[in-house]
């Protein structure tokens, strides 16, 4: 055990949780001074959590397991891997968190320092969220995200905005009960199998690995998987229990909907994924989990088609494609093996990073335009549109965009399956996820079109460097992952994937 | 009849108050059935905490002990804090000082707010909770619902290849089916009523679904740690009612679903 990597990875907890502390200092400076403080300290914080992940990423395949107090922590590659989704996306979203309440302002919208507090906090909880081993904390730590995110929607204290987390919240408690559940019949698999149960992600694992010896229950097991995905996949926003997602994400200030889409629907996806390995391992193959995941997954795909191709607010469309994308992600994990598994993991890194850029972008614009922006951007925002568009393509999944590489990989890998292993099941989803793909690209493709074309109206604001930067930094990302996995450097982008997929898949020597 | 055996007989209570929750036809009685509910839920926690035959060792026990703590609390908040939210609309108005009040005067406030609010929000309840379905209808999908819990609960069971299916196990089976009853009656209410503190109250019901699982199924060794869980879960409850709930009644002027459902496509 590294002592280092220990107070490395307490840091990377403690930070956000004392940042929500500390944005309350202000109350007590003068004028500007404060404001300032509280949006240095949340960047600032987040760029600490970015380099403490990077710290941590280093040698993938390490694992850690330690303690804090009662809380017992778990990081292996898979950990590590959504640590640093949602590590560079609070950096990148915290950039844009005092602007957008600064012009909220003078409205019945929360307090600022109120805002604050809770965004580290949602900050706090998303990271605490893959580093927890016990499977109850780890609800517990999604229950929070809840918690934290549904203020953070309802922040404008509108009617509509009341209205959204009012759906967020009732739908997606209604789901995690069910998960709480998932979790406990999988403790009553292993209990009527005769074994002592344990909650912790790596003892369950030896446990599940010896359950058929000891006589497995499998229908609790399944029915522990099923309600695992109903759970957790409400809070993931995968069909048909995705109603509060284009309302949530459509309401929320721009950088809680980049937070909401590009890492909470991860975070739950990550406890999904732990709970399918432990699944295949008790049941001793994955073709449960997989055709089960494939379902939803093409379920998802076909459900966004409609919405994402009528006409529709933009932040709403951008909340569809997220369906969409969780659609695509579920299907590589469904078609499983080395090759889609791989670009399934590496989706959820490319949408989350895109789909941020998409929504701080479209926030820089709702900023700058008086009412509802309809078109010409591009004119009034030559770098923003620019992001918009650049963003609006990879999104879409175009060469040489990061999405790209990850969907090509994804439908390589399942033509692969195909063709070693000719059946319906496999050769349904790739046409389904083609034809998809192809509508959806045609639908995102005319909204962009008429946003960002077209005279723009005379009283906009001028976009400024602060607002442009940080979204120059994302799309910089997102063109670097269309071309290169990197392997070397500060980060061993590849060498944690691949760790993550033999964890995913079972071969890995951890969970 | 054995003392053992009347937590299972009041768990079956709790179904009949899930359908009765259901069948009534004003928020009053709803409100009233699922405090009745609640109570039960406080009954069959202690019960199974007292129980000496389980397999729990003395922490566990007071651990399921202390859990009783939740239901009732719920029981005895719950009518009151879904009064105010009902009344959100009269009383609160446009908070304009909101803003400027202190921590105590803000819980002197909720404490005036939630005096007699019940009996304040009387008219409000008696004109609310009306069911999109029939009632034959929704007790005969109830009814539907409870024979597939019961189902699903004794084909789990089964899966173990017990033979003889001791008392223990019968016991498991009978709370197994109830929990899923509670949920499935629950979500069932939520979809099925039309307004948003029946909707509320729908899933109340499936937490009192959710506790029993947790006292009555979980392995004796992690009901600690279930139960722990189960205190964050009323985190989520108290955000929906002292919070989400009055606010978008005073947001919205209404407590219809239909009123409440501007954000579509």
């Amino acid at each position: 055990m590294d002592p280092s990597r220990e107070l490395l990875a307490t840091l990377l907890l403690a930070a956000p949780l004392a940042a929500a502390m500390l944005v309350w200092l202000p109350k007590l400076l003068p004028g500007r001074a404060g404001d300032r403080f509280q949006d240095y300290l949340t960047t600032g914080t987040s760029l600490v959590s970015l380099a403490l992940v990077l710290a941590l990423a280093g040698a993938p395949g390490e694992e850690l397991t330690f303690s804090i107090g009662y809380l017992r922590l778990y990081l292996d590659s898979l950990s590590m891997f959504f640590l640093l989704l949602v590590s560079l996306v609070a950096l990148v979203a915290s950039c844009y968190a005092g602007p957008c309440w600064r012009r909220r302002s003078g409205t019945e919208a929360l307090d600022r320092t109120l805002f604050y507090a809770l965004f580290n906090l949602f900050h706090f909880t998303m990271v605490l969220v893959p580093m927890v081993s016990n499977l109850v904390v780890l609800w517990i730590g999604i229950e929070l995200t809840t918690v934290t995110s549904t203020a953070l929607v309802a922040a404008e204290r509108t009617r509509e905005h009341f209205e959204a987390a009012w759906k967020y919240i009732i739908i997606t408690s209604t789901g995690i009960i069910f998960a709480l559940l998932g979790t406990l019949f999988l403790a009553s698999a292993v209990s009527s199998g005769g074994a002592s149960p344990s909650l912790e992600l790596p003892q369950l694992l030896d446990q599940l690995k010896t359950l058929d010896m000891l006589g497995r229950n499998d229908n609790l097991v399944h029915l522990s998987f099923l309600f695992i995905l109903v759970g957790y996949g409400t809070k993931a926003g995968i069909a048909p229990m995705h109603t509060w997602l284009p309302d949530a994400h459509g309401q929320a200030p721009y950088p809680v909907s980049a937070l909401l889409s590009g890492v909470l629907l991860k975070c739950a996806l990550y406890a999904v994924l732990r709970f399918a390995t432990m699944t295949n391992t008790a049941l001793g193959d994955d073709a449960f989990t997989s055709h089960l995941l494939l379902a939803v997954g093409l379920l998802s795909l076909v459900a966004a088609i409609p919405f994402v191709l009528k006409r529709n607010a933009f932040k709403r469309i951008l909340a569809y494609h997220s369906l969409e994308h969780m659609g695509i992600i579920l299907v590589g994990i469904g078609i499983g093996g080395p090759v889609a598994l791989f670009g399934a993991l590496l989706h959820v890194l490319n949408h989350g990073v895109t789909k941020s850029l998409m929504f701080l972008a479209y926030g820089n614009v709702q900023d700058n335009f008086t009412g509802q922006p309809r078109e010409g951007v591009l004119r009034a925002m030559p770098w923003t549109g620019t992001c918009l568009a650049l963003g609006g393509l990879a999104l879409v999944g175009s060469p040489p965009f990061s999405i790209f590489l990850s969907e090509f990989l994804i439908l390589w890998g399942a033509v692969g399956r195909a063709v070693a292993e000719p059946a319906p099941w496999l050769i349904a989803p790739i046409v389904v996820f083609l034809v998809s793909v192809a509508l959806i690209f045609g639908g995102l493709v005319r909204h962009l079109s008429q946003l960002l074309l077209g005279d723009p109206p005379e009283d906009h604001r001028r976009e400024t460097p602060r607002q442009v930067v940080p979204l120059l930094g994302l799309l910089a990302v997102v063109v670097v992952l269309g071309v290169t996995i990197p392997d070397s450097g500060p980060l061993d982008l590849r060498g944690l994937i691949e760790e993550s997929v033999r964890i995913v898949s079972g071969t890995g020597d951890g969970p | 009849m054995d003392i053992e055996q009347l937590p299972v007989l009041l768990s079956y209570l709790m179904v009949v108050m899930a359908l009765a929750i259901s069948a009534a036809v004003t928020l009053k009685q709803m409100v009233r059935f699922y405090r009745a509910q609640a109570w039960v839920l406080t009954a069959v926690v202690l019960l199974t905490a007292l129980d000496t035959g389980r397999e729990a060792t003395r922490d566990e026990q007071l651990a399921i002990g202390l859990l009783a703590l939740l239901p009732a609390t719920l029981a005895v908040v719950v009518p009151p804090l879904l009064a105010r939210a009902s009344l959100a609309r009269a009383t609160d108005g446009g908070q304009p000082e909101r803003g400027r009040l202190g921590t105590r005067a803000r819980l002197a406030a909720l404490r005036d707010s939630l005096r007699d609010a019940p009996a304040r929000a009387d008219l409000t309840w008696l004109q609310h909770g009306h069911s999109r379905l029939s009632r034959g209808l929704s007790a005969v999908i109830e009814m539907i619902l409870i024979a597939t819990a019961v189902l699903v609960a004794y084909r789990l069971i089964r899966g173990t290849g017990a033979a003889d299916v001791d008392a223990a196990l019968n016991d498991e089976v009978t709370s197994l089916a109830v929990t899923l009853a509670l949920l499935l009656q629950g979500l069932f209410t939520m979809g099925n009523k039309r307004d948003i503190i029946a909707q509320i109250i729908g899933l109340l019901v499936m937490e009192h679904g959710l506790f029993l699982a947790a006292v009555r199924i979980a392995p004796a060794e992690l009901v600690l740690l279930f139960t722990m869980s189960l205190f964050f879960y009323a985190l989520v409850t108290l955000t929906i009612l002292l919070w989400i709930l009055p606010e978008l009644h005073r947001a919205s002027s209404s407590i219809e679903v239909t009123d409440n459902s501007r954000l579509t496509g």
